[in-house]
């Protein structure tokens, strides 16, 4: 007897020994696990607002800004390459511990008839284990009946990722501080060509039976569900499938649901493509601060959301803000942005312009008042390398939020950090 | 089915618990249902597969009975013989073909093996022999019975080699369920997983690499051929901890196959430590039997009146070796390559080291050499690796003239600095992974020592305290799980000893 109770304490502590490695070996695809990790651990039923959808949502949809903005508490469920048939498990996954009054689903995938097997490991090994994980691989394979592929890695990722110990990092060991709440903070120093609304005027281009089935699917599951469900469409610019966007916006449309396109409301909410997304498809953190804000206010007056500022249950979403605010200088990469920052919201800051070889500007520096002559404080906190060297202080602490170098003399004026 | 795949994890799995749900007396049952299965499923599903298998042992376990029944010696020796050539000719149909397609010309068929065929083979021969030897005083009545011991299903693809009085009272009575069967069982099982995937299939990267580039040479070919020869071993001896762990969940404790091989100080140790059972069985159903043979009789008789005594003695005795070194190198695989990586070259130089043992002596005497000191002992120890090694490097090329001319750039190409400018680094394995493979290779040794020292690893790590008894265990599982060489994008390569 006494040896069946030491195996069975073997036994459960190498279980938990087990679930602990499996986490830390899990794949870093785009942040999906940590995005759900902070999720379980929000209060219980204080969500009223449940974001789902790939990459777009998730690089576009600040829940720190929008509870700052609107009082609003809402959360992204994104995960980067998701099909579209896991949104329903997603919001399954959801409702274990929330109960939120609305579902903001992108539309982005809807049509994606190319989904390579390998998207499936980003959704749904980032839920807990338990049946609805099962389901949602069941449900995300069979788009690949028939196909040779090896189906019990899907179920069991670790006989995949346990080939990841060479490549451990710090960040499989502790949530990456970079990421706020689901949200991944990037910025682009390049310019994004835009779509102009004359070429967003496509006619409606009909998609293939499977995508169209799992539409269909989804469209009778929100049938059931208590909330409420509206479509989106974040910012971009892909024009290759906006023939299919209209197309599943007329069928959701004709089921009785709404679908919100964010690409007809740009110049309402001030978005400019040219620096408000890192690329074609996603934004940057500048763009997401744009969208959010427009966005929650548009949620809070259609659903009547209530607002939970100075609640002491949300006070989660007000300290991820702080830290929002922070950790925005150090994923700015764009001189334009960090200028519109630091002038709009009356940061004080110092910037010196080093130029050793006498090299001739090549970007426009009139909005930033700057210096040439070094003083103790330079050589203590810049980057100090050639071109615009910026310290940017927090008004009332002084504490320093940022020092950045720009790269002033070439065309595209690269940032590096202090770390 | 590879006996590293999930899928046959899952049967072991499926078939101990029921092994162990069934009532007592119908637990071999299990066993023989699980062989079949395994025997058909491992067999590319074919049925005629297995018929092949059922046939052999029903012909078996007709001829066994019928010799205790007759009582001419002469009957009995004809039955026997039949059966036997039926056997062995079914085996050489299916595995050795090649050889004989290659001497007489003639298109080699396109052939599938039930799988096992080289081991249920010679186990129902041995059982056979026993019979009319006397070994075994009463052949099994019930056919199936036979058919769960030739065809005991972690036994089939690699051995060991089992007589059917070492296991007869474990296998058709189940043992009491105990514990410490699971327990070490398991820990068997982990160990030969460490063994494979943790190191054999990482140096397989090196070695295919090294073996597979024509422009390998020198001090690369040199590593390739040692690398080869520890990655066998890390592969067969692993794939028998595993084989034996699940037996011995089975409550069935098959003989061991390993007891250590480099710890010998010459070629003939290495063979009574390497492959034990196939030694075992070739002594005694294939030496001992041609040693008493009338027809080395005759010759012991001619060379006694024509050389005297001793050449009488020693003649026979290399006879009969060239014999069973011939078989071993064959068995391993119909070609020439074979016989004699595996086979002759052992022969020449263990016969050749006899012959020139009394000039050894000498030579040691002249110059006062210490074979008692533990250098010496050392000297023998590398000395024996490094034979076996280039022995054994012949059956990894494609032909026996590929060996050779792999073995002379060995000594006609200098190129040392190989050790220091990278090259390793660039032959499939990184730095990280060579990491792996010399701590696994230093716990390998550890527990070798152990197992020297203490007789047995795991009575040694069960008596130490709990807290640093679950941290070895807990080490070895995740090892296995964390480094073990699995999962897709990866191959699960065969075991080496598999093929033959």
């Amino acid at each position: 007897m006494k040896n069946i109770i030491k195996s069975i304490c073997f036994l459960v502590v190498f279980a938990l020994l087990f679930l602990n490695v499996m986490q830390i070996f899990s794949n870093p695809w785009d942040y999906g696990e940590e995005t759900y990790k902070i999720f379980y651990n929000l209060p219980k039923d204080s969500v009223d607002v449940v974001l789902i959808g790939p990459s777009g949502i998730k690089y576009s949809y600040l829940a720190p800004v929008a509870y700052e903005t609107s009082g609003i508490s809402s959360y992204p469920l994104a995960n980067s390459g998701a099909p579209f048939s896991s949104t329903k498990h997603v919001i399954i996954e959801a409702e274990k511990t929330q109960n939120p009054k609305v579902y903001v689903i992108d539309l982005r995938k809807v049509c994606d008839e190319s989904e390579s097997p390998i998207l499936i490991h980003g959704v749904a090994d980032s839920f807990k284990w338990s049946k609805n994980r099962f389901d949602a691989v069941t449900t995300m394979l069979k788009k690949f009946e028939g196909e040779k592929i090896n189906k019990l890695e899907y179920y069991f990722p670790f006989s995949q990722n346990h080939q990841r110990w060479n490549e451990l990092s710090k960040y499989d060991f502790a949530i990456n501080e970079n990421l706020i709440m689901g949200c991944i903070l990037q910025d682009n120093a390049d310019e994004i060509p835009a779509l102009s609304q004359d070429e967003r005027q496509v006619s409606e281009q009909p998609f293939g039976e499977y995508p169209l089935q799992v539409l269909n699917d989804f469209l009778d599951f929100c049938d059931t569900l208590d909330a409420q469900v509206l479509f989106v469409q974040t910012p971009h610019a892909d024009a290759e499938k906006l023939g299919k966007f209209r197309y599943a916006e007329n069928i959701i449309a004709a089921r009785g649901y709404e679908v919100l396109d964010a690409n007809l409301h740009l110049t309402e909410m001030n978005y400019d493509f040219k620096h408000d997304n890192i690329d074609p498809k996603h934004s940057s953190v500048h763009g997401a601060v744009k969208y959010t804000t427009w966005l929650s206010e548009k949620l809070k007056l259609k659903y009547n959301l209530p607002s939970h500022k100075n609640d002491e249950k949300y006070k989660f979403w007000g300290s991820e803000y702080d830290r929002f605010l922070k950790l925005r200088f150090k994923n700015t990469n764009s001189l334009y942005n960090y200028a519109n920052i630091i002038n709009e919201e009356g940061y004080t800051y110092y910037a010196y312009l080093k130029n050793d070889d006498n090299l001739s500007l090549k970007q426009d520096l009139s909005k930033i008042t700057y210096q040439t002559e070094f003083d103790e404080f330079y050589y203590a906190n810049a980057v100090g390398n050639q071109g615009l060297n910026i310290i940017v202080v927090d008004n009332q602490t002084n504490e320093i939020l940022d020092s950045v170098c720009f790269d002033v003399f070439i065309d595209i004026a690269y940032a590096t950090h202090k770390q | 089915m590879s006996v590293v795949s999930l899928g046959y994890l899952i049967f072991v799995v499926i078939s101990i618990v029921l092994y162990y749900l069934f009532p007592k007396k119908l637990a071999w049952v299990v066993l023989m249902l699980s062989s079949l299965f395994y025997i058909f499923a491992a067999s590319e599903k074919k049925f005629s597969l297995l018929a092949i298998f059922l046939c052999m042992a029903l012909l078996t376990y007709i001829s066994s009975n019928i010799i205790v029944k007759i009582k001419s010696e002469k009957s009995k020796t004809l039955v026997v013989s039949l059966t036997i050539i039926a056997l062995v000719s079914t085996l050489i149909y299916f595995k050795e073909l090649i050889f004989f397609a290659n001497i007489l010309k003639f298109e080699m068929p396109k052939l599938l093996a039930p799988i096992g065929i080289s081991y249920f083979t010679l186990i129902l021969i041995g059982y056979i022999l026993d019979v009319h030897w006397g070994n075994i005083t009463s052949p099994m009545k019930n056919p199936f019975k036979l058919i769960t011991f030739a065809g005991y299903f972690p036994q089939i693809t690699s051995g060991p080699f089992t007589n059917y009085n070492n296991v007869k009272d474990s296998i058709f009575n189940r043992p009491k369920l105990e514990l410490k069967n699971f327990q070490f069982g398991i820990q068997r099982i982990f160990w030969g997983f460490f063994k494979k995937i943790v190191i054999a299939d990482r140096i397989a990267i090196l070695v295919q690499s090294i073996y597979s580039s024509p422009e390998s040479a020198g001090l690369i070919q040199l590593v390739g051929i040692f690398a080869y020869t520890v990655q066998v071993y890390m592969d067969f001896s692993g794939c028998m901890d595993i084989i034996l762990g699940i037996s011995e969940i089975y409550g069935i404790k098959l003989a061991e196959n390993f007891a250590r091989p480099w710890a010998s100080t010459s070629l003939s140790e290495v063979w009574r430590r390497w492959h034990i059972t196939l030694g075992l069985y070739l002594r005694n159903y294939v030496l001992y039997p041609t040693l008493k043979s009338n027809w080395l009789n005759k010759i012991r008789t001619f060379c006694k009146d024509k050389f005297g005594k001793k050449v009488a003695k020693d003649i026979p005795t290399y006879v009969g070796m060239f014999i069973v070194w011939f078989l071993v190198g064959f068995w391993h695989g119909g070609s020439y390559k074979y016989i004699f990586s595996s086979g002759l070259f052992f022969f020449i130089m263990i016969v050749g080291g006899l012959i020139l043992e009394p000039f050894f002596e000498k030579v040691i005497k002249f110059f006062k050499i210490n074979v008692e000191c533990f250098s010496y002992k050392l000297f023998q120890q590398i000395r024996s690796f490094v034979l076996f090694s280039f022995a054994v490097s012949f059956g990894r090329r494609e032909t026996l003239m590929q060996g050779f001319s792999a073995v002379k750039s060995v000594f006609t190409t200098w190129n040392p600095w190989v050790l220091f400018d990278g090259s390793f680094l660039r032959l499939g394995l990184d730095n990280q992974n060579f990491n792996i493979v010399i701590a696994g290779l230093l716990i390998v040794f550890i527990v070798s020592t152990i197992q020297e020292k203490f007789g047995s690893a795991r009575e040694f790590v069960a008596k130490q305290n709990l807290v640093f008894r679950w941290f070895i265990y807990l080490s070895l599982i995740f090892a296995v799980l964390i480094f073990g060489l699995y999962g897709p994008n990866y191959d699960p390569a065969k075991f080496i000893y598999g093929a033959f």
